[in-house]
């Protein structure tokens, strides 16, 4: 019974602790973003990295999550309904939710497990603690490029995978499902609402900014050569995707009850 | 010595992590262009000492004054432009793998905070000198360091070290996981590089041949502290068993090995 309540007690130590020191990396990164010199070749590096190369892998993504978003409820709603109901569906979902939920799910994998596994290299190989004896910050050399990338580029990415996830849904509705494709498209922009797509942007802001932050501190700190790499790029991952679903039920309701 | 004329003047420096004790007052004074060599096994809180002097791991207690600057301060700018005056080899070489061999050389010169920025081909020419300067060919500037056999990353990470031309230069095990030959080509480069610049080195290793070759000066760290403090030729005839042992590398002996690594 001790030795179970002392577990216990043990992995409520351990959370705080990880919570604490992560929220000081994240305030430290921050700071770092708004004070110079800024590595401006670095930065647009990232922008290229995270936001550029996730375009195939984002794409994929959307391109099928419309087009399935638009098979499956043409079983679900009448032959009558369907031809408006799909279009309906698929531009709000894209945009409020499977946009931005789907699109950052797979960025924290592509992107977020590469920071991780490339800083924990770094820490582990001292070339941290070379870029120190350099007289260069580490946190803005490297932390601070990565998480702008995030800030920034997310919300781009979303865009691009709204767009394609609607065209998704028209190919499917349009070629597949023989339903009108003039119909489709005019249904489409009488749906699209400026509230539904700046609500998924900020979503993307926040999960670009939790894959990053995750990467990098998981990165930062990791201990203990090759081992230690591979679990920090493990976690990572897990708690990025973790929180964005958490993040995304609370920004959800924030956006409803406005 | 007087305190006045240290270059580098540490007192009763300590540092535990959790209930391990790694430096546990740690007393040493380095004059103007001497080069201290501390020598002890693996586990005595060598690398530890270096971290500390360098400001990435902060010390418990004591201080570490360099010019008359403490270190230990709560003072970052203090503390980072102080480092600035230092140059550090690393173990591993740590060369930045994103980057070619001559960005790296050239690193401080081109991202350094607080040094005046160079033009890129004119820093490119100062990393090829450099680069020379440790015995390597302007063919290898374009390489990437993970192209480079070990001695060669080491001559890299070394011209890298001294591009900046500190006043302070200090080594980490510089000639461990070297062959015989390429480990003194390493140690002539040192001893050579130090004297060009007329930097204070500070180098920590356990390979006693390396230590009597970069060596003015040896002390040895046993426990946590400086157990003895001599010239390079006094370490033969110690009279100190612990350094005995040591330099005459017995397995039998006062002193115990460490099993954990902190």
């Amino acid at each position: 019974m001790i030795d179970f309540l002392s577990t216990i007690g043990r992995r409520v130590i351990d959370l705080c602790s990880i919570a604490g020191r992560l929220a000081m990396f994240v305030a430290s990164a921050f700071s770092h973003c708004v004070r110079p010199p800024i590595y401006f070749r670095n930065v647009f590096e990232q922008f290229w990295r995270i936001g550029y190369n996730s375009l195939p892998v984002v794409g994929m993504t959307a391109f099928f999550t419309g087009a399935v978003l638009a098979l499956q409820a043409s079983v679900g709603f009448s032959k009558l309904t369907a031809p408006s109901a799909i279009p309906l569906l698929v531009i709000v979902s894209m945009t409020r939710e499977l946009g931005p939920v789907l699109a950052s799910l797979m960025v924290a994998g592509r992107v977020g497990a590469a920071i991780a596994a490339e800083l924990g290299t770094m820490r582990v190989t001292e070339q941290i603690d070379a870029l120190d004896t350099l007289a260069t910050n580490p946190m803005k050399y490297l932390v601070v490029p990565r998480v702008l990338a995030g800030l920034i580029m997310m919300p781009a990415l979303v865009l691009v995978a709204d767009v394609i996830g609607v065209m998704g849904g028209f190919i499917v509705s349009s070629f597949i499902l023989k339903f009108n494709e003039s119909a489709y498209l005019i249904n489409t922009i009488q749906n699209t609402h400026f509230k539904d797509i700046f609500s998924g942007l900020v979503k993307a802001a926040v999960f670009g900014l939790i894959i990053t932050t995750l990467g990098c501190f998981n990165g930062y700190n990791s201990r203990g050569g090759a081992q230690g790499v591979g679990l920090a790029t493990t976690n990572a991952v897990v708690y990025a995707s973790v929180l964005i679903l958490f993040f995304d039920y609370f920004l959800t309701e924030l956006f409803l009850t406005q | 010595m007087s305190t006045e004329a240290a270059k580098i003047s540490v007192r009763g420096l300590k540092k535990s992590f959790g209930p391990k004790v790694v430096l546990d007052g740690l007393d040493v004074e380095v004059a103007q262009g001497e080069s201290l060599v501390i020598i002890g096994a693996s586990g005595s809180g060598k690398s530890v000492f270096l971290k500390c002097l360098l400001g990435i791991i902060r010390a418990d207690a004591g201080s570490i004054l360099v010019d008359g600057e403490d270190m230990t301060g709560g003072d970052r700018t203090t503390r980072e432009r102080v480092r600035r005056e230092m140059g550090m080899l690393f173990q591993g070489s740590a060369l930045f793998d994103s980057l070619t061999v001559w960005e790296n050389v050239a690193f401080a010169l081109n991202e350094g905070v607080g040094r005046r920025r160079v033009a890129r081909v004119r820093s490119r020419e100062i990393a090829l000198e450099k680069l020379a300067s440790v015995g390597l060919g302007p063919e290898v500037a374009d390489l990437s360091p993970a192209e480079l056999s070990g001695g060669m990353q080491k001559r890299v990470a070394l011209a890298r070290a001294i591009a900046p031309s500190p006043e302070i230069l200090l080594f980490d095990e510089p000639t461990t996981g070297l062959d015989p030959i390429m480990a003194d080509t390493i140690n002539d480069l040192i001893v050579s590089s130090v004297q060009k610049l007329g930097a204070t080195a500070i180098s920590i290793t356990h390979d006693m041949a390396s230590a009597r070759k970069i060596a003015t000066r040896i002390a040895m760290l046993y426990q946590g502290k400086i157990i003895w403090d001599g010239s390079a030729a006094e370490v033969e005839n110690s009279g100190n068993p612990y350094v005995d042992q040591f330099v005459h590398g017995r397995s039998e002996g006062p002193i115990k090995m460490q099993v954990r690594a902190r």
